[in-house]
Order: structure tokens, then sequence, then C-alpha cells
């Protein structure tokens, strides 16, 4: 999966995450509890800002984030 | 399961009292029989737990030629179809035991036969036409297999205490042995914490003729590169998980001439094994567990939920601290190794229950956290990896609340723990990172030692775990590398040795472990990382392939490491009168291997807070100062075995080629 963030492959992972989600979490620490997710399962690196429920609970927002590592992979 | 022994002379033939005395000491490991065969080089005992034909499997067993005689400790799962296979290869057997189609299939195969079998085994194997001694233990060391070289051969067993049966055979602790125990918590084969004695690493071999002792592996864990494991799609890899997982346990409960029972824990994996049995086979299943008279590491309520999901009979034991304290002194003696918990002690008595109630054999989940990567240690390394990418981030420091909520709730406590223990030897390029916090903590003991201990320990040099990975491991997951180091150090030398093999073989109980088999941990070393460790979400992949046949409460609850009471056990109002004996000035310097004052120090310690709320470190160090001075006076300082050496009944099998007498 690294490098090749397969649009299927990332509708998986979003889908997983969701079954996950809980809903008694602190929003800022599930936002958290995505990024390590992402980080790893995608071998992106999130900036701080992205780091948070505004971003990681949106799939839309989320898809954008790892577009613009694609081809440019911090 | 059963216990082997033997002994090689290329110098007098070998002493039949010897070896009669090894296999006294080992005779709780085979309390249904027992025999042995003696030629002119060579001698092999065996104490037998009859399991599978127990009319005539009797051992050692021997080809019709009489050329190659085995003494075989443990099962493979696949004699069956192994049979099969080598009756269409004109081979032909007098037994329906798997004794013997193991040593068909050495004439057969050679050393090629090991990587065919699926179990769990140690064997000696002596082949009288080429005077040749071969020994071979299981892929991850669930049977043990221990040797030493003597001045005219060789002398090996199931355990270290059947060694010492020869008087000749040097009884000192190994410096070596000890550092890596207060680093790892466990020796790392092929070394123990006795000099001179070596065990067989798991998945080797070793032959030992007139050219000496040569060992090879026929087998080792191995791991894709990241982002090229075979199948990526999350719901085919839970269906092959699931198909091999069924096949293992029922393979496990009914490979058996005998009732096979199976744990409960109250966890996610023997919940799963034992649910995998009761959906999958007819026969009655009945099960143990294990329950503490304290709250904090009791499971007893999650147990009886799975219990009467499954309609098995259940039993179970409580345990308390003066229980753990009473057995203490057996279990180390069983171990034969310092132990840095008291979680062993209780397994102990869980396997008495078993015995008390009639059963030899369990199914357990043992193995399922080093597989399918079950471990907080595998969690937090997924955390310090997520911090490491920019340890100065205000939010990615919060994900050490993700592991323990108690961080959220103590702002004020938080950051400063998390920095001491995610935030040391933050190097993404360590091949060992995930495992240094705990060898640094566990490192902490050796602040006890004595000066000459601490130079001995120098002047060993123990090999460091991390410098044997294999080359390739840098392209592997970080969590691929986390689990080999956990299948090298702490599975193998802790969890199926002190805790597991050692404490059920004491009552003469054999634990049978599905996510052990051959064809699981192939599967599982292949998985994408992310299948087994989801983000934070453990044995993520397990979950998924068994959410129907396991309650929701079990399946979503944090797992809960099996703990037992540590200090507090030894400690309280009805402290045994031998940790007073055994951490004394006189018999702390007599083992030479800790500093009476500093001993003299946390003992104090302990006795003023009676063991209660100590912290991991003082825990530890209590628990390994305890166990090293029983191991050092059960071992070492005495001539008597402190375990009574069993008198053997008649041998089933007595055969003396050297005198050609014979009786089977």
């Amino acid at each position: 999966m690294n490098g090749d963030h397969a649009p299927d492959r990332l509708d998986e992972l979003l889908r997983q995450l969701d079954e996950l989600r809980d809903p008694d979490l602190d929003p800022e620490l599930e936002a958290v509890r995505t990024a390590v997710l992402l980080e790893d399962s995608l071998d992106i690196t999130l900036t701080d800002d992205e780091i948070s429920p505004d971003v990681l609970s949106d799939p839309a927002a989320v898809r954008q984030v790892v577009a613009s590592r694609d081809g440019g992979r911090t | 399961m059963c216990g082997i022994c033997g002994i090689v002379s290329t110098e007098a033939p070998p002493d039949l009292g010897l070896l009669r005395r090894m296999m006294g000491r080992i005779g709780h490991r085979g309390p249904d029989g027992n025999g042995w065969f003696r030629d002119r080089y060579a001698a092999l005992g065996h104490n037998r737990l009859a399991i599978i034909d127990p009319e005539c499997g009797a051992q050692p067993m021997c080809t019709e030629d009489e050329n190659l005689w085995i003494s075989f400790n443990g099962e493979v799962f696949n004699y069956v179809e192994l049979g099969e296979e080598l009756r269409q290869r004109g081979h032909t057997f007098r037994t329906a035991s798997d004794t013997e189609v193991i040593v068909h299939a050495w004439q057969e195969w050679g050393e090629g036969c090991f990587s065919r079998f699926n179990g769990q085994w140690a064997l000696a194997i002596w082949d009288r036409r080429e005077q040749r001694l071969v020994l071979s233990r299981d892929r991850l060391g669930v049977r043990p297999l221990y040797f030493t070289r003597t001045a005219g051969g060789l002398l090996f067993a199931s355990e270290v205490k059947a060694l010492f049966a020869d008087p000749s055979v040097d009884r000192s602790l190994d410096p070596g042995g000890l550092d890596q125990t207060f680093t790892y918590w466990s020796t790392v084969a092929p070394r123990t914490v006795f000099r001179g004695v070596e065990q067989l690493e798991p998945g080797h071999y070793a032959v030992f003729d007139r050219n000496g002792l040569r060992t090879a592996a026929y087998w080792s864990v191995e791991f894709p590169e990241r982002g090229r494991e075979p199948v990526q799609d999350v719901g085919a890899n839970a269906e092959a998980l699931r198909e091999r997982l069924v096949e293992a346990a029922r393979l496990r409960f009914l490979r058996s001439d005998v009732p096979v029972g199976a744990y409960l824990s109250g966890g996610l994996d023997s919940s799963i094994t034992a649910a995998v049995i009761a959906r999958y086979t007819d026969a009655p299943l009945h099960t143990f567990s294990l329950r503490f008279s304290d709250a904090e590491f009791d499971e007893g309520g999650y147990q009886k939920q799975m219990s009467a999901l499954l309609g098995t009979e259940h039993q179970d034991v409580v345990v308390g601290p003066s229980d753990v304290a009473d057995v203490f002194p057996d279990v180390v003696r069983h171990a034969e190794t310092p132990i840095l918990r008291a979680a062993p002690a209780p397994m102990f008595l869980l396997s008495k229950l078993v015995r008390e109630n009639g059963y030899k054999v369990v199914v357990t989940g043992e193995g399922a956290d080093e597989v399918l990567a079950g471990y907080d240690i595998f969690r937090e390394a997924a955390v310090r990896r997520f911090w490491a990418r920019d340890p100065g981030s205000a939010k990615r420091v919060r994900a050490a609340e993700l592991l323990y909520p108690w961080m959220a709730r103590s702002p004020g406590r938080a950051p400063a723990f998390a920095r001491s223990f995610f935030g040391r030897n933050l190097d993404p390029d360590d091949p060992a990172m995930s495992h240094r916090p705990r060898w640094d903590s566990t490192g902490v003991i050796k602040a006890l030692l004595s000066a000459d201990m601490r130079a001995e320990m120098a002047r060993a040099d123990a090999p460091d775990v991390v410098s044997a990975m294999p080359s390739d491991a840098q392209d592997w997951d970080p969590l691929s590398r986390g689990q080999w180091l956990e299948m090298k150090t702490l599975l193998a030398g802790y969890i199926l040795a002190s805790q597991g093999e050692r404490m059920m073989m004491a009552h003469g109980v054999e634990g049978r472990f599905p996510f052990l088999d051959r064809d699981v941990v192939e599967l599982a070393s292949t998985l994408p990382a992310r299948h087994k460790l989801f983000g934070l979400e453990e044995k993520y992949l397990l979950k998924k392939a068994f959410a129907d046949l396991v309650p929701a409460e079990i399946l979503r609850r944090p797992k809960q490491p099996y703990r037992a009471p540590d200090a507090a056990s030894f400690f309280g109002a009805d402290r045994p009168d031998w940790v007073e004996e055994l951490t004394s000035e006189r018999a702390v310097e007599a083992a030479g291997v800790f500093d009476p004052a500093l001993v003299s120090g946390l003992m104090a310690k302990c006795a003023r807070t009676g063991g209660e709320n100590m912290g991991n470190t003082d825990n530890m160090r209590a628990l390994a100062v305890l166990s090293t001075q029983i191991t050092h006076e059960s071992f070492v300082r005495t001539n008597d075995w402190t375990v009574a050496e069993q008198a053997l009944p008649e041998a089933e099998v007595a055969i003396d080629l050297l005198n050609e007498n014979r009786s089977v």
C-alpha cells in the first residue's frame, strides 16, 4: 500500500476506520487515533493542522490530504 | 507429552544407572510409563505421558531393522497424513502411534522431515549404523531440549535437572545467561542460565557423531517486504485465517486418544479456541480457568460468560497472594531459571486443577499475541513511531493517552510520563525500537548486581539478540521486526517455557496451541501489518474473523495483560520463612549474583510496604532476587535435588543391546 494510495484501498481503510470509531472518545483524541492509522497504513506524515477533527472526521477531507501526498509525499 | 533424555559416550559404554537417575528427575513429565534403550555408544530414556495409542506407543521405539531408535516428546499433529504418504512409499507400521511415523519420516526424508511436521516436539534419534545422534526441536520452541558436552560425549534431556544427575556436570550460573535474563526476561537459545548447558534453538536440529556437534536451522520466521504482502484484501485474509485456525484447533482437539480440555482466561484468544472447538466438534468440552482473589487481576465474569455461552463443564481455581508464595519455590525449580514475574505460579496451580480433574491435555490461546500482534508493546511502538515523526508536536504526544486512559484524566502527570517512557531512545532506524523501553526498564535489575557479577557479565559479553536479525529485516514493516524480536525472546524463553510448558508439565499436563500451528504462523507472517495492528487496534483481523463466535463484550474489551500479584505475594502478614533465609546476607553472598547490602535495602522496603503499591521496577527487582536465590539454592549450592527424584515403575521398554538383554 505504501506509495500506492489507490482509491479503493483508501475507501476500504476509511470503511474499517468508521467501524472502529468510538463516539465517546474526545474528538481531538479520535483525530490522533485516525492520524496514527493513516500514517502507518499509507506511509505519509500529517501536519499538526491536519491532525484535527475537522479534517480527519471528514472522508472527503482525508481523501484530499492523501491525494496531496501522492506525487509529493512528505 | 513426555520427558526424554539420553547419553552418547565415545569412551566407556553409557552408564545405565545414570540414565535411570536422569529419568527419575523428570518423572513428573511422564507418569504413565517409562522405557530405555542402550547399546555400546548411546542410551535413550523416555518418561511417558500416554496420549496417542496408549496401548502400543511405548518408547524408545525403533524401525523394523532396529537401526534407528527414537525418544520423542510432543505431538506431530499431521502424523496421520504423513503416515499415509509413507505407506504409499512402502513403509509399514506396527502401531497407530505418531512416534513410529516420525522415525519412518526420518528414515525416508532425513532432515527434510522436520519441515513436513506440523506440531510441537523435541526428539532424539539414534542411528546405530552411523553412530549418530540427531536432536530436533519444533519451530517456535514449545518443547524444551537441553544438552551438555561431556568429556567423552553428550548428555541431553527435556529439563536441565536431568543433566545435573551426572555429578561431573558443572553446576554454576552463567553470567551471560543472567545478563540476557535481566534484559529480555529470559535467555535466548542456545544460551541458558547454567554454564556449559545449552538448549537447542527452536526451528533447529543437531547432529552429534564422531565429527562432533553441528546444528542447523530447518525453519525460521520470515516476513515479506512492507507493501509486498501477497494478499491485501482484509476480507480474504480474515477468511483464510479463520479456515486455518479452525483446522488447527480441530486437529489439536481431535488427535488424541484421551479427553482434551481447554483453558478459558476470559480474554479473546482462549475464547476463540474454545468457541471453535465447541462449534466445529461434537465432543463435550470441559474448560478450566484461573481466578484471583484480588479483583484487580480477576477475569471471572468474562470466563463465566464464555463458559455459559458455550455450555461447557467449567472448573476454576481461585488464587490469592499466599498461594503464590507457597508454590513459588517449586515453580522456579520447574522453570529452572530466574523469573521476573509471579505470573507463572498461578499457571502452576491451574495445571494442577486440570490434572486433578482427570485431564492431561488442554488447548489454550498462547501465541496469538505474538503471531497476530496483541501485546501492548506493539501498540506502544506504533505510538513511539508516530511521535518520532515530529517529537515537538503537541498533538502527537497525546497519542500516549490512547494507550493509557489515566493520562487523559491526569493532564499534570501525563506529559512527563509520556516523555520519559515513550520519548527515550526514539530512533526510528533502530531495528529494536519497539523493545528498547522494555529492555531498559528490565535492565535496572542489574543495578543490584554484585561487583564481581557485573565484571563477569562484561567479560561474558552475551550476544545482543538484535544482531541475529535477518539482513532483509530492514525492509520489513516495523511491526514485523517487533514480532520477530518477541518470538525470539519472550515467546520461546518465557511465555512458552517458564509460564507455559514447565508449569503444565510440572503436573503432567500437555498444552496444545492452535495459534502456533505451522499453517497459522505462516499465514500470519505474510499478512499486511495493518491487518494485525490496525492503527492501535490489536489483533484486528482475528476479531474480524471470529466476530460471530465471541460476544461483543469480550471482542471489544481492552486487552488485559495476564498478571498476578508480585511482591505483594511474598511480603504480606504471612510471609513464608524461606524469603528471609534466601535473602539473608549470607545466602546472597553465597550465590554471588547480587550485592547483599542492596538486596537488604530492597527487602526492607518490601517488608515496610508489605509489597503493596510498589512500582514496576521494585516488583521486578524483588522477583529477580527471590527467583535467582531459589535457582542457586536448588541447582548450584545443594547436591541433593530439592524436588524429590521419582522412583520409576518397571520399564515398559528395556532394551540393553550392550548385553543383548531385552524386554518389551
